[in-house]
Order: C-alpha cells, then structure tokens, then sequence
C-alpha cells in the first residue's frame, strides 16, 4: 500500500469513527425515541470547545512550560502547543491523562448542552422541537466565533497533541481511539435494543400519550435521552478535536455536524445499528473521494466541493421518496428468545 | 337502471394492510342504505374508499353509471357525493358561516347565498349559530353543523359516518329526527353507518352486514332485525 | 449613529418580516417547517445581482422578476421535493429532512453559480452591496420605504385574500383540517402550491431587497434561517400579521437593542447580536407557546 493510500485510509477511519459515534448519538434520539435533533451540532461544538480549551491548559500544568506564555493564551497559543507537545512525546502517562480529564469534561459539557437545549424543547411536539434545537445550535458558534478566550476566535487555536508519544503511529492510535469510541456507543446503543428501557423509549417515539398513561414521564426520559446524546456529541466533539489538533469555530458548522449525521443516518436507516454503520460508511467515503479528486476536477468553472452538496442532496430527496425508513430497516424486537417464547405459547416455532 | 351508487367486488385498505374484502354495495336513487357491523370490522374504510381516501386495491366504484375509483378525491365531490366524517368534520378556527361555504367551495360563486339558505331550511338548528366560531360549539351543535356542511355541495348521494356517536340521547334524536326529514323532504340517498340501531332502523331501505371486511349479510332492516343469531353475534343486540 | 441604526432596524425588520412571512405561510397551509427557505432568499438576491450587473438599473425594477423567479422556485420545491413524499404520508420529520436535502442541492446550485459569475464574467458574486445605487425620500435611503411598502402590502394583500376570497377560505381551511377540505372538493396539490409559490415571491422579495443595506453573500439566506425561525415561531403561525410583528421585534432588538446595550456595557456585546433571536425563541417556547399573535388573539378573547 502506498504511503498517499494509507493516509487516505487511516483518515476515513478517523472520520469513520467520529460520525459513527455522532450518528449512533442520533440514532439513540431519533429512532429510539423520536426526537428530531437538529442541533447535534451543539453539544458537538461543546466537546470540541473543550478539547480546544482544556488539554493546552492541563498540558502547561502537567509539564514544564515558560510561564510567563500563560499571560496571553491565544497569542502565544502555537508556543504554548509545540513545546508542549515536546514534552508529551515520550510521556504515555501525561498524554493520557490530559485525554481522559479532557474527555470527562467534554461529556461533562456534552450532557449540559444537552440538558440546556432540550429542558425548554422536549415538551414541544415532533417538527417545533427540531426547529428549535436547529436554532439553538448556532449559539456555540456565535459565541465561539466572537468571543475569542474560548477557542481563538474564528480562526481558532491549536492544542496539543495528546497521540504524539505514538510516533509515526500517531494517526493511525488517533483514528484506532475514534473507532473505539464509536464501538463503545454502538454496545451501549446494543445493550438498550433488547432492554425494558428500550421497549420504553421506542413506546415513546411511536405513542408518547400512551406512554405517559402508563405512567411514564415522558419529558424526563425524552430530556434523559438528549442529556445521553449531548454525552456522545460532546466525547465525539473532543475526540475530533485531538486528533486533528486543531479548534476553528468557523469549521464546525451545521452542514458538517448536524445535516451531514440526518443524511447519513436518513440513508441508511435510522431504526437499526448495521444501517446507520453502513450509511456513515458509504458517505464518508464519498466525501474524501470528491476531495482527494478535488484537483482532477479543477477545470470545472466553480469549486468541486459544492458537488458533495449537490449529490447528498439528491440522494438524500431519492431515498426518502423510495425508502423512507432507510436502507436497513427496523425489526421487531422480542423480549423473549424463540425458545423462551415457544415454551410459553406451547408452540415449536413462531 | 335506477342504482346510483353501485360497488362492486371492492379490495381496499391503507397502505400493505387489507381492510376490505369483495364488497358488492348497491345504493339506489333516494334510497338509505345502512352500513353496520362491529368496531373494526371497515365501515370507515368502506366510505373513505369511495372518497379515495383509502387505498384501493381492485374492484370498482361506480356512480351514475361511471366509474370514480381512480378519480382524485377533491373531485368525488363535484360528482355529487357528500360526505360527514366521524371525526374532524368542521374546520373549528373558521366560523360556521366560512364551513358552510367552504362546503360549497365546488358551487358557483353565485349560488353559494342561495344554497346556505336552503340547508339552514333544512337543518333549521343551525340557523342561530352562524357568526359563531365552529370550535366553541357543543358536540351535538357541532354535529349539525356539520350535516349542514357537507350537504351544502347539493349532494346526491351523502355518506355518513355515525353521526349520532359520542351525542347525548336528546342531541342524537335531534340528529336522526333531522336525517329522517332529509330523506322525506329530498331525494337524496343515503350511505349511513350507525351503532345506535334503534335510531336507523326505521330510517333506513336496506341493511349491509359487515364483519371483518367481508359482507355476511345484505337485506332489509326487517329482516337483519329477525335473524336473532346474526344479531347477538355481531351486534350485541338480542 | 443611533439614527443611523434606528434605520437599519426598520430596515432590517421588515425584511426579516417578508423572510418570516414565507415561512409561516408554508407552515399554516402544509404543516411544514421549510429549511429551504433560506436558499429561496439567497436566490432572491442573485436574481438582484445577475441583473443589475447584466442589464444596469436599481435593483427596484427587477423586484418583480424576484418575485416570479422564487415563486417558481418555490412551488417547484415543493412538486418536485415535497408533494410526492407526502403524498405517501410522511411525517412532518421526514418533510423537515426533504426540505433541508432540497436546501443543500440549492445551497450547491447557488454557490456553482457564484463560481460561474465569477470566473467567467469577473463579477464580485461572493459580497455585493449595492447602497450606492439606492435613491433617497424625504432625507431616508429608499430600502427603507421600499422594504417597509414591501411588507404592508404583502402583508394587507394576503390577508384580503385569506379573509375575503374563496381562494382564501380554502387555504385557511386547509390548514386546519386538510382531510375535511378534500372532501369538500378543495385540491389539496394545487392550493398547497400556490401557497409555495406566495412564500416564495414574499422571500424573493426579501432577497432582492436585503443587498440594498446589507452585504450579500452565497450563504446570506443559510445563514439567517435560524432567525427566519425565531420570528416566524415568536410570531405565532396563527395569524398572518405574526411575522410583521415579530420582524418588528427581533429586528429592533437586534440592531438598535445591541446598540442601546452596547452604550451601557461597552462594545463587547455587539457581535453577539446574532444571539438574540435565539434567546427571544428560548423564551417565547418556554413562556408564550403560541407566539405573539396567539397571545394578543388570546387577551382579545
């Protein structure tokens, strides 16, 4: 394999990895539970914002650092990073310590955005909520872009790198941590799918009314699922963040990280796990494709990239007109395995 | 032939769910014609097919001779049909005065004034409350105001999906009373779904039996009411 | 300077009185929340820039090709985009998601042809503004009338028509009970329709109009969508003057607001003027459901 290959492949499993955990935080709210988050970008940008503020902070306390920098973060902020980053080279321990402080904030400031936005939208039905939470997710970017001892204003800052003890495996440890995390939400995301609380969440989505009949507090669980969710976004937003190693406001847009999850997860189904996987596959595949070809394409009179825009636009108004629940869709789930069930019903098979 | 509705052979449902089973209907002129049967069993779907409003799957629907199946739904109406709905039968943000017209909305414009008066001679309750706002009235109020509506199109078949349901026994008599003057006063047919037996069965010419999507009997009241079987199973009624 | 801002919000009321307006005409008639709504305004501009630089003239006198160019637009968006989706009854979610891939095809579309002016006819398509060629009335630059006329007689004729025509009466009837309306023979497809294509000439308009005071740009209407929001849920999709007076409001709060706040606090509030209309929607679902208009119909009984 070719060195431009592999770099090409450890991307697209970064980004893999980072989406899948972003569209499974999707899936937990929209096909669980019916909630149409169309601010994931919020609690997104809240990790990121973390990963962007915290770990250079964490990194001057932890190793040895001219103090004197620290009068003017933003300013001396690349001095700051690289000799950080220096000492952070053959120190394992520090750097995972900075990830992992950085991490629990980053959930941390996840599930508060989470709660935030959701505390005065749950009670609201199906489309108000989604146009709310759309207009709530612009306000860390404003915030971000004008107020610049959060991450440097728009141009934003860089930060240390937390993978850079891995030498010349540092992209591919980086994009290996994405995935993991991605897995550590798709087996919470499997663990639920055959749990009461489940069959609570999905009773929800399809009949709140019923639902809170039975006796379920349906605003509490919905307001549960979304301060879960901001959890994900934000672990996913930090995690972004570390591995590239960088914070820009102006990068961390709606397009990316709140319609680029719905066409995915839309694509490939929102009612089941392998769906939302393989939708998340076959788009980032299709993103860093136009944009390795970007320069084959250079003698068309306007930028490429606005063909990304065009092709998940009318693949997105396709699927929804041939296959609206996705390209994989939701089973059944049973509460008891076919045995069980043949035992109870007295029947061999169902 | 004198038949002004006439279903033949009629599969219909919504979506992959099969609700109607080979229906054969026959409504003649100035006829009514009652439709019943246990909950669930498709009455609603029966008279939203005719409107469309369900999917149909094969058979046909015939009016005066020409068939409707496929016609759009917004166009059954200009062919005579009306239709009071069991739920949502007015629009409850316009006043009664804006229903009644926008149940004429297939009416030249210059008949509308004439046709209001001759369904508020019709159904004379309504008269009172025309300024009123369609959402602030009682249920038995707004029940006749909707019958008001949907005959304001000059229908010549009307379908109704119990009307007399969820009424108090007085707003539920006030209502058959009125249907029973309709069908003495005009030619209009009729296609009525009803629970309250007692009510129809003086009304209506001819019974149709439904029962999970499939016609089990089809005769006059007379007789359904002499099948002591039939009505225990299906009715409840001894 | 107040004055100068005092200006600028009437100015910017109205024009985001006439984006609000669409949005709320679409919401009320089909019960759907149009992300694309934006890009409709976006286009409005275009249509602003392409012939003002290709065949001269103010801006003014291609306020009716805005007009015709979005309302197709529109309506097309919704033959092509909305209508055969729910037609299979899809949820307002899954229309929501249409509208928003309909917005990143346009988004595409208006950028490639940006891209086009540009490289092929050297024009400045990515920032235009074109207060130079504004008149002045009674000592006020022209947008300001013009925005305001706009908007009054958008806003006088749509309700005329709503209140006193039969065509009127069936789009007020389709919002409520669209079922019912069908039976009694309204052509849900065609009345939805021209409601599409009414939004869309009312953003067209916007759209043609907003260079006239404000910098434009490729991603204008996408980046005042969530504003467009805010005015038309403060508003209140009950009534049609719920826009005009949430535009009003949030154009008032954020431009001559940020400044009377900036006066007190110091400068450092002023970029975040944008946060306004977030926090006004904050509030008006926490504390005022059904928007403005609904809570002034409500004190009136």
């Amino acid at each position: 394999m070719s060195g431009q290959w592999f770099l090409f492949s450890v991307d697209l499993l970064a980004l893999f990895g980072i989406y899948l955990a972003l569209n499974l935080s999707l899936r937990l709210q929209l096909g669980y539970t019916g909630i149409a988050n169309f601010g994931l970008v919020l609690a997104f940008t809240g990790g990121a914002y973390v990963g962007g503020w915290l770990p250079i902070r964490l990194g001057m306390w932890l190793v040895e650092v001219d103090p004197s920098l620290a009068e003017d973060m933003i300013w001396n902020n690349v001095i700051i990073a690289s000799q950080v980053d220096l000492s952070l080279h053959g120190a394992p321990g520090t750097a995972m310590t900075i990830l992992l402080i950085t991490l629990l904030a980053a959930g941390a400031a996840g599930a508060l955005l989470g709660l935030l936005s959701g505390y005065p939208a749950v009670r609201l039905g199906g489309d108000y909520l989604a146009i709310s939470l759309l207009a709530f997710g612009e306000v860390l970017a404003i915030i971000g872009n004008n107020y610049d001892p959060v991450v440097g204003g728009p141009l934003g800052v860089r930060i240390p790198d937390v993978w850079a003890w891995a030498g010349d495996w540092r992209f591919m440890a980086a994009s290996l941590a994405n995935c993991a995390l991605a897995f550590g939400v798709w087996l919470y995301l499997d663990s639920i799918e055959k749990s009461p609380m489940g069959r609570m969440l999905r009773a929800i989505r399809d009949n709140p009314d019923a639902a809170s009949s039975l006796g379920k507090n349906v605003a509490k669980i919905r307001l549960n699922v979304m301060v879960t969710g901001g959890i994900i976004c934000g672990l996913a937003g930090a995690m972004y963040t570390l591995y590239t190693t960088g914070v820009a406001p102006s990068a961390l847009s709606r397009f990316d990280w709140t319609f680029l999850p719905w066409v995915m997860v839309v694509f490939g189904g929102s009612g089941s796990n392998v769906g939302v996987l393989i939708g998340t596959f076959v788009f980032i595949l299709v993103q860093k494709l136009i944009i390795s070809y970007k320069f084959a394409l250079s003698f068309l009179p306007f930028d490429p990239v606005w063909l990304q825009f065009l092709l998940m636009g009318l693949v997105l108004v396709i699927v929804l007109n041939f296959r609206p629940s996705g390209l994989v869709t939701e089973k059944a789930s049973y509460a008891l395995s076919r045995r069980e069930m043949a035992k109870a019903t007295g029947k061999e098979t169902l | 032939m004198s038949d002004l509705l006439r279903v033949e052979n009629l599969n219909a449902g919504y979506g992959a769910i099969h609700v109607l089973f080979d229906v054969d209907l026959q409504c003649d002129q100035g006829e009514a014609v009652a439709i019943v049967g246990p909950n669930g069993s498709g009455k609603t779907t029966f008279l939203n097919s005719i409107f469309r409003l369900a999917d149909i799957f094969s058979g046909s629907v015939i009016l005066e001779g020409s068939e409707i199946q496929r016609e759009r739904s917004h166009k059954v109406t200009s062919r005579g049909v009306g239709y009071l709905r069991q739920e949502g039968n007015v629009f409850p943000g316009l006043s009664v005065e804006e229903n009644l017209r926008m149940g004429a909305f297939n009416l030249p414009k210059d008949e509308v004034k004439e046709r209001i008066e001759e369904v508020l001679s019709l159904v004379k309750p309504v008269g009172p409350f025309l300024r009123r706002t369609a959402g602030t009235l009682s249920g038995g109020e707004r029940e006749m105001v909707a019958l008001a509506v949907a005959l304001m199109c000059r229908p010549k078949l009307l379908l109704l999906d119990e009307p007399t349901s969820g009424l108090s026994p007085i707003a539920a008599a006030q209502i058959a009373e009125l249907i029973k003057n309709l069908k003495d006063k005009t030619r209009l047919s009729m296609l009525i779904i009803e629970q309250n037996l007692k009510i129809l069965f003086d009304v209506v010419d001819k019974c149709y039996l439904l029962v999970s999507g499939r016609i089990i009997f089809s005769g006059k009241p007379e007789e359904l009411q002499s099948d002591k079987e039939l009505m225990k199973t299906y009715l409840g009624l001894a | 300077m107040i004055m100068a801002s005092f200006i600028d919000a009437l100015t910017y009321s109205a024009l985001l009185g006439l984006m609000g307006f669409g949005l709320t005409l679409i919401r009320r008639t089909t019960g759907v929340w149009n992300v694309a709504h934006g890009e409709v305004v976006t286009i409005g501009s275009y249509v602003a820039l392409t012939a003002t630089s290709f065949l001269a003239h103010s801006p003014y006198f291609h306020l009716p090709v805005a007009f015709i160019v979005c309302s197709a637009v529109s309506g097309i968006i919704f033959l092509v985009g909305v209508e055969p989706i729910r037609a299979k009854g899809a949820s307002s979610i899954l229309l929501l998601v249409v509208t928003i891939a309909i917005s990143l095809i346009l988004i595409a579309v208006i950028n490639i042809y940006a891209d086009y002016l540009q490289n092929v006819f050297h024009l400045s398509s990515k920032n235009f503004l074109y207060a130079r060629l504004d008149f002045t009335l009674w000592g006020q630059m022209g947008i300001l009338w013009a925005a305001w006329a706009a908007l009054a007689v958008l806003t006088v004729s749509y309700y005329l028509m709503l209140q006193h025509t039969r065509l009127g009466l069936a789009l007020r009837a389709l919002a409520e009970q669209p079922t019912l309306a069908v039976v009694m023979g309204a052509d849900v497809k065609s009345l939805s329709f021209l409601a599409w294509c009414l939004a869309g000439g009312a953003a067209g308009l916007a759209g043609c109009l907003f260079p006239m005071r404000f910098q434009c740009h490729p991603g204008i209407g996408t980046s005042m969508i969530a504003t467009m929001f805010a005015v038309s849920i403060f508003g209140g999709i009950e009534k049609m003057y719920g826009p005009l007076l949430a535009g009003l409001v949030l154009g008032f709060a954020q431009i001559y607001g940020i400044d009377l706040l900036s006066s007190l606090v110091g400068p450092g509030v002023i970029p975040f003027k944008d946060l306004i209309p977030m926090i006004v929607l904050l509030l008006t679902l926490q504390f005022l459901p059904e928007g403005l208009s609904g809570f002034v119909g409500r004190r009136r009984g």
